[in-house]
């Protein structure tokens, strides 16, 4: 088949028929307002940036993406109602998200039953569920928790960890990613302890006095966002400093240097590792370029209020977009089974590279990220697995 | 042994906080017979405006005037500008309904307490927003006898305690402290008595969220960190310990809140954290069911 | 009785339309809930998903089956009003942790109808397993619970809501207490944080005679309603016997109602318990719906202060109120999307207005208003009652006039003031 060669975004490994589809939009999904905005407004303007540019480099064969934005608010059953939209509008060809793993698996079902299935790419949902149940609309591109509760176990090994605090925020996202992570310490013979916050808890007297008389020596917290500040800069009052008498190890939600100001220097030092690269800590022309234009469309600060998918969520964007684009156009149609079956076979050039799902619908040589907490920034430390 | 302690002072601590909180709970109680759903987000406005002084007054993490002054403000500013939300709550709110059915004011509250949170969500900030209170209070830990405790900590006890004793003597030494017993006691004959029931309630509401801003102020020099949602379950561990202390009673409020936040400390520190809060509410069922009058409360008669 | 007025009338349209503009909320919800009014309504509302379906596919309009799925929802919340309405506005009991209800309704279907623990049970059971279960937890709760007064009661069922939410949320593993572990590795109830997943929904065909193949969304579009229409169907019935009777008259005056003899405490348990129950199957059609049982919104405190305002609003002890309060919560929502972040603001400024200016909502039958007495008991008055008072002869103005000149003037003499 002729392959037509078009611009800038991506490269296309399968031909694509040359005629224009009369209407194509995607959806973007995630937790935009509400308790976990700040994973999920950043994500979005990258995604507003990613369709912005594929438009811009001429569309789908000059048809212009429209986007559709679903605030799912990290609620399943408005996901669900959401995504009905979708489902029944055959124009929509595919979901950039949604954000949170429960909302996934909370909604997924209803993809995947309908006809055709509505395919989606998330940019952060990392229970293994997700890609391990056979659905074949799921992908995505960040890393899993099997992968990073292992790979941050490993860190806090070679770090020399002894007695390890292993802490979760009751969240479907930190208790499946915290019990991997305990397992893989368990397993290597480290001495642990349990233990869970409520999420919007503000006293943590009472678990860093057990954290205190357990003798840790490393503090791993899985938490998506708002807990973290507040229970170091506790920590700190409690005589616990982070890099003197303790080592802190926070997961994705916790790679975000706002909570260096927000805990007012307590955070200094403290580790995050993150299932997405940071594009600004990436080596690679594409991934500055991009920091370079989201500072450009979104204000000189906007990176550090990003949050920690704002890369991953325009590396998303673009494998659905390139998938979309590779589709045959019938009719002025495009299916959503022949996006489907791209989504599957195709390479898609992002700006992390070249990046492939696997028959699961994972990316395969997707890593985990390990930053600390330096002066007033998140700084990318290297990259670890487990 | 030494971790036991160390609970206890952690709960003492953290006590004083519910104490401040439940009084404001107990005193409108006292008058109204209504529970105030919404008092735990004036606490959370009284914080809010405790770190909006701050947040003008430090820059850089330092204060553009002396801490203590600063502090003062803020205490100033948020103990005045809860107060006066309280009245004007009552005003528009509570005032409207105080001859209803005792449902009316209490689904009301409710509302009051939703647009609390909601308005702060929507037009101050969905995100916490910090205090720096490293600028404005020393953050010395203070080692005594194998216990230590953070400086900020020490002071939310030491002075919820002394605005408890303060309060408590006006309350019982004062004229208008024995206006405000009559009124709670028996409105309409408190109305024979030439009593102003009105002013006295304006003054209850006026106190008690005053109080709860105090409430704010510590609560921000404490934990750095203040957000829109801070208030709602304050607010319900608060009023359970106002209830287990025996609700329209001041000194129950006192005890009830100190023992609230030992035993929240005990059992999350011994037992369990995640089931800790699940103790705490069957402990206020098994108070309400078998003792409703709370421990210092007088036996209720039995009214529909 | 005594004979109606307005039969002695000539039947025009406008003088009966007047008739019944004037005869307030409780002339309204007799005419809205009789049965000519409601067979119509809910044969129209049965047919919408079918009149939808029909516009789809004669135009280029795509919405029907977010739009069925929109009015399911409306559906579902209203059959939550009217339970809570049963409690709040009949029984007049504060139960401020019902959504609980609801969630362990969902909840426990999921677990009979999932590999949670791989048990699936047939529709018939699971509804008997569903129904027993809520009304389990409404006795445990109800029977020790009301015999404390209103606002106790109020807290107390709050505090149940809590602790089943945080319940709930921890039993994704065997709870640890002080060091031990209670029960196997590997043990998880309720899915945590998650949920439950893959709920199987009820075994109904997928096609019926005549509709032709029904889809999914429809299917317990129309379940919804049906169940609404029993629920509704059930109420009335209750209301003209001794049950709903004793109600109104607990309503009323409790201490009166105690003195004729009738045993509140039983039929304020019997209300609790019906509208638990009620709660618990709409819990369980939704788990079925949507495939899932989730912990939020099936336990938040904030969907109870939702389906509460909506029973408000719609006005209390009125059924009809509660399908509007429904549909006035629910819809606009889903068309008003952009400003879903100021949905909460706008709700409880809603809730102060009524409350404070019009606290019987658009068709209370239930006054909680103030009233200007002089101490006691106050009374709460229905507005059932008052129009067998007024077959009275009335209390004429200048009658009413007097006494509040009086009492007035002593509560507000300057001089009386210190």
């Amino acid at each position: 088949m002729a392959s037509v060669g078009l611009a800038a975004c991506g490269s296309s490994t399968t031909g694509t028929a040359p005629s224009k589809p009369d209407k194509v939009q995607i959806a973007a999904e995630g937790p935009f307002t509400g308790d976990q905005a700040s994973i999920g407004a950043g994500a979005l303007q990258a995604i507003k940036l990613a369709v912005n540019d594929f438009n811009k480099a001429g569309g789908v064969n000059g048809t212009q993406v429209q986007l559709l934005i679903w605030d799912d608010q990290h609620n399943a059953q408005t996901a669900q109602t959401l995504q009905s939209q979708g489902i029944a509008d055959p124009t929509v060809l595919g979901i950039v998200g949604p954000m949170n793993s429960g909302v996934v698996l909370g909604s997924v079902q209803g993809l995947q039953a309908g006809t055709p299935p509505l395919p989606f790419v998330s940019e952060s949902a990392s229970n293994v569920k997700v890609t391990d149940s056979g659905w074949s609309v799921a992908h995505r591109v960040n890393a899993r928790d099997d992968a990073q509760g292992p790979a941050d176990g490993k860190f806090m090994i070679d770090q020399g960890a002894h007695k390890v605090y292993v802490m979760d925020a009751q969240s479907d996202y930190s208790t499946a990613l915290a019990d991997q992570t305990e397992k893989y310490l368990k397993d290597h013979s480290i001495t642990t302890k349990r233990d869970s916050v409520k999420a919007g808890t503000k006293d943590f007297a009472t678990i860093i006095t057990k954290i205190q008389s357990f003798g840790a020596d490393w503090v791993y917290f899985a938490d998506e966002g708002p807990e973290a500040a507040p229970f170091v800069s506790q920590m700190k009052s409690h005589g616990l400093t982070i890099g003197q008498n303790i080592q802190f190890l926070g997961t994705d939600g916790e790679e975000d240097s706002s909570i260096i100001t927000t805990s007012q220097g307590a955070y200094v030092g403290a580790y995050a590792t993150n299932i997405t690269a940071d594009p600004a800590g990436v080596s690679g022309s594409a991934a500055a370029a991009y920091v370079t234009a989201f500072k450009a469309a979104y204000g000189a600060d906007s990176v550090s209020k990003a949050g920690p998918f704002y890369g991953s969520a325009y590396e998303a964007a673009q494998t659905l977009l390139q998938a979309i684009k590779n589709s045959p156009v019938n009719n002025g149609k495009i299916s959503r089974t022949d996006v489907i079956s791209h989504l599957a076979s195709d390479t898609f050039n992002t700006i992390f590279g070249s990046v492939k799902f696997n028959s699961k619908g994972d990316v395969t040589g997707g890593g985990i990220y390990v930053y600390q907490a330096k002066g007033t920034e998140m700084v990318v430390l290297k990259q670890v697995s487990g | 042994m030494g971790t036991f302690l160390q609970q206890l002072v952690n709960g003492l601590e953290l006590g004083s906080l519910y104490a401040l909180i439940a009084l404001g709970y107990t005193l409108i109680y006292g008058i109204l017979e209504m529970l105030n759903f919404a008092h735990g987000d004036v606490f959370m406005v009284g914080a809010f405006l405790a770190a909006g002084v701050a947040a003008v007054l430090v820059h850089n993490e330092v204060a553009a005037v002396p801490a203590g002054l600063a502090v003062a403000f803020m205490i100033v500013v948020a103990m005045g500008g809860a107060g006066f939300l309280g009245v004007g709550i009552e005003r528009v709110a509570y005032r409207p309904l105080r001859n209803a059915n005792r449902l009316a004011p209490l689904i009301t509250a409710i509302g009051v307490s939703l647009f609390l949170e909601s308005a702060v969500q929507v037009w101050v900030s969905p995100a916490p927003v910090l205090v720096p209170s490293h600028a404005l209070v020393p953050q010395t830990l203070i080692h005594t006898g194998g216990i230590e405790t953070p400086f900020t900590g020490l002071l939310l006890f030491v002075v919820a305690v002394a605005l408890m004793i303060a309060l408590d003597a006006f309350v019982f030494r004062t004229r208008f402290g024995s206006a405000m017993r009559a009124t709670a006691q028996d409105r309409e004959a408190a109305t024979f008595m030439g009593i102003d029931v009105d002013r006295v309630i304006v003054v209850t509401f006026f106190l008690a969220s005053a109080l709860a801003g105090m409430g704010g102020v510590l609560f921000g020099l404490h934990y750095g960190i203040v957000d829109f949602f801070m208030g709602y379950l304050l607010g319900i561990k608060a009023f359970t310990a106002a209830v287990i202390g025996g609700i329209g009673n001041i000194r129950g409020a006192m005890v009830g809140g100190l023992l609230l936040g030992v035993l929240e400390s005990l059992i999350g520190g011994f037992i369990s954290t995640q089931f800790q809060d699940v103790f705490v509410f069957l402990g206020l069922i098994l108070v309400l069911l078998v003792r409703p009058q709370g421990l210092f409360g007088q036996p209720l008669t039995d009214r529909a | 009785m005594s004979a109606q007025p307005a039969k002695a009338v000539v039947a025009e349209p406008t003088d009966s339309l007047r008739q019944l503009w004037h005869s307030g909320p409780a002339g309204w919800n007799r005419a809205l809930t009789r049965a000519r009014v409601l067979l119509p309504f809910f044969l129209a509302a049965l047919a919408v998903p079918l009149v939808l379906q029909y516009v789809e596919d004669n135009s280029s309009w795509i919405g029907a089956q977010y739009w069925t799925l929109i009015l399911a929802t409306c559906a579902m919340y209203a059959c939550l009003a009217v339970a809570l309405n049963l409690v709040v506005g009949y029984a007049g009991l504060l139960n401020l942790g019902f959504i609980a209800f609801f969630g362990i309704g969902s909840y426990a279907y999921a677990l009979v109808a999932s590999d949670q623990i791989h048990q699936h049970y047939p529709l018939w059971a699971a509804v008997l397993v569903v129904s027993i279960v809520t009304l389990a937890f409404a006795l445990l709760v109800g029977v020790p619970a009301l015999r404390l007064r209103g606002d106790y009661l109020a807290i107390v069922t709050l505090a149940f809501g809590l602790i089943m939410r945080d319940v709930v949320l921890e039993l994704d593993r065997p709870p640890v207490l002080a060091g031990h572990q209670f029960g196997p590795d590997g043990l998880n109830i309720t899915g945590g944080t998650n949920g439950i997943h893959q709920v199987q929904p009820f075994n109904l065909p997928t096609s019926l005679p005549l509709l032709g193949p029904v889809p999914h969304y429809r299917m317990y579009y129309w379940i919804f309603v049906g169940f609404l229409a029993l629920c509704i169907y059930l109420m009335l019935r209750w209301r003209s016997t001794r049950t709903g009777r004793a109600w109104v008259a607990i309503r009323d005056d409790e201490l009166a109602a105690r003195a004729m003899g009738v045993n509140t405490f039983k039929y304020r348990l019997l209300a609790f318990a019906t509208s638990a129950v009620m709660a618990g199957i709409v819990g369980m059609i939704n788990a079925a719906q949507i495939f899932n049982a989730f912990p939020s919104p099936n336990f938040d405190v904030q969907t109870t202060v939702m389906v509460f305002i909506m029973v408000i609003l719609g006005g209390l002890g009125s059924i009809p109120g509660a399908i509007l309060g429904a549909i006035a919560f629910t819809v606009p929502p889903f068309l008003l999307q952009q400003f879903v972040f100021y949905k909460y603001l706008v709700i409880s400024i809603v809730l102060i207005a009524v409350m404070v200016f019009r606290p019987e909502g658009l068709l209370g039958t239930v006054s909680i208003r103030p009233r200007k007495t002089m101490g006691g008991t106050v009374e709460l008055l229905t507005a059932e009652s008052t129009i067998e008072a007024s077959e009275l002869p009335a209390v004429t103005d200048t009658e009413a006039a007097d006494l509040e000149a009086v009492s007035g003037a002593i509560v507000e003499d300057p001089e009386w003031k210190l």
